[in-house]
């Protein structure tokens, strides 16, 4: 069985500054903020969203970018957020990419 | 002999998929589906580029969480992003794993290249699996009926 989607906008990368390997959000907001799906134990959902960038934009955007972030993982996971593992997630960044529909 | 692969059941991409555009209505999804017949409508954007799709369960189990207004809500609120596949190269049994598990009736078949090639349905693959079956009966000396082969020739 292939996971497979026509959406690839979760990438594991390594953030640049604490070096630990994360999930960014390749987001399609008109911003020069990064976004990125961390593990941490610091809520009881396991996983929680990390805004990078210039502190006004972030504060102008943060709640905007939250709410198109969890929107984009419910729609690709069809789970209400409190389903939502970082698991989950990981397995989202590593499915397929469907290139093409073969249509004559 | 040769064991059948799922790629070997792949029905007709043009008969079985149609394709709309971001923007339509779930009605206009459904019409495709369940007038025309198809068993996956295909999302576009603007480009032309494949957003999403949504099956025939899809649009049952969206009337049975949002009711009928769900028919004037835009196809992306529930379009699928994400789906479960398997290649052409995969067995029967492990297509029919995958349908069994998920409880899905079309399984979409990706080949490794990224190009979503068409869909298996589950029919075809217990057809399949019936024939393999039959074959294996013969070989090893067993009788077929009339009736057997008709109904496996179907």
């Amino acid at each position: 069985m292939i996971r497979a989607s026509f959406s690839d906008h979760l990438k594991v990368r390594r953030c640049p500054q604490s070096g630990v390997d994360k999930i960014l959000y390749d987001h399609d907001l008109r911003c020069e903020l990064k976004v990125w799906l961390e593990e941490t134990k610091e809520n009881k959902l396991g996983w929680r969203v990390n805004i990078q960038g210039n502190d006004h934009v972030v504060g102008a955007m943060k709640k905007e970018i939250l709410n198109h972030t969890v929107g984009y993982l419910k729609q690709r996971l069809r789970k209400d957020l409190s389903l939502i593992t970082y698991s989950d997630i990981v397995m989202l960044s590593d499915s397929k990419l469907i290139r093409s529909v073969r249509k004559k | 002999m040769v064991e059948a692969r799922l790629g070997d059941l792949l029905s007709d991409m043009d008969n079985s998929v149609s394709t709309l555009p971001q923007g339509s209505s779930v009605f206009d999804v459904a019409q495709e589906i369940f007038l025309h017949r198809k068993k996956a409508v295909i999302i576009l954007d603007g480009t032309k580029k494949a957003k999403g799709m949504v099956l025939e369960q899809d649009v049952a189990f969206a009337i049975n969480e949002m009711g009928i207004e769900i028919f004037e809500k835009r196809v992306e609120e529930m379009m699928r992003i994400d789906i479960l596949t398997c290649s052409p190269q995969d067995s029967l049994d492990e297509g029919l794993e995958v349908i069994a598990k998920h409880q899905i009736r079309h399984l979409p078949i990706l080949s490794s290249d990224g190009d979503l090639r068409g869909f298996v349905h589950v029919e075809d693959i217990v057809r399949a699996k019936l024939a393999q079956i039959v074959v294996k009966w013969r070989n090893s000396g067993g009788k077929i009926t009339n009736d057997m082969e008709t109904a496996l020739s179907a």
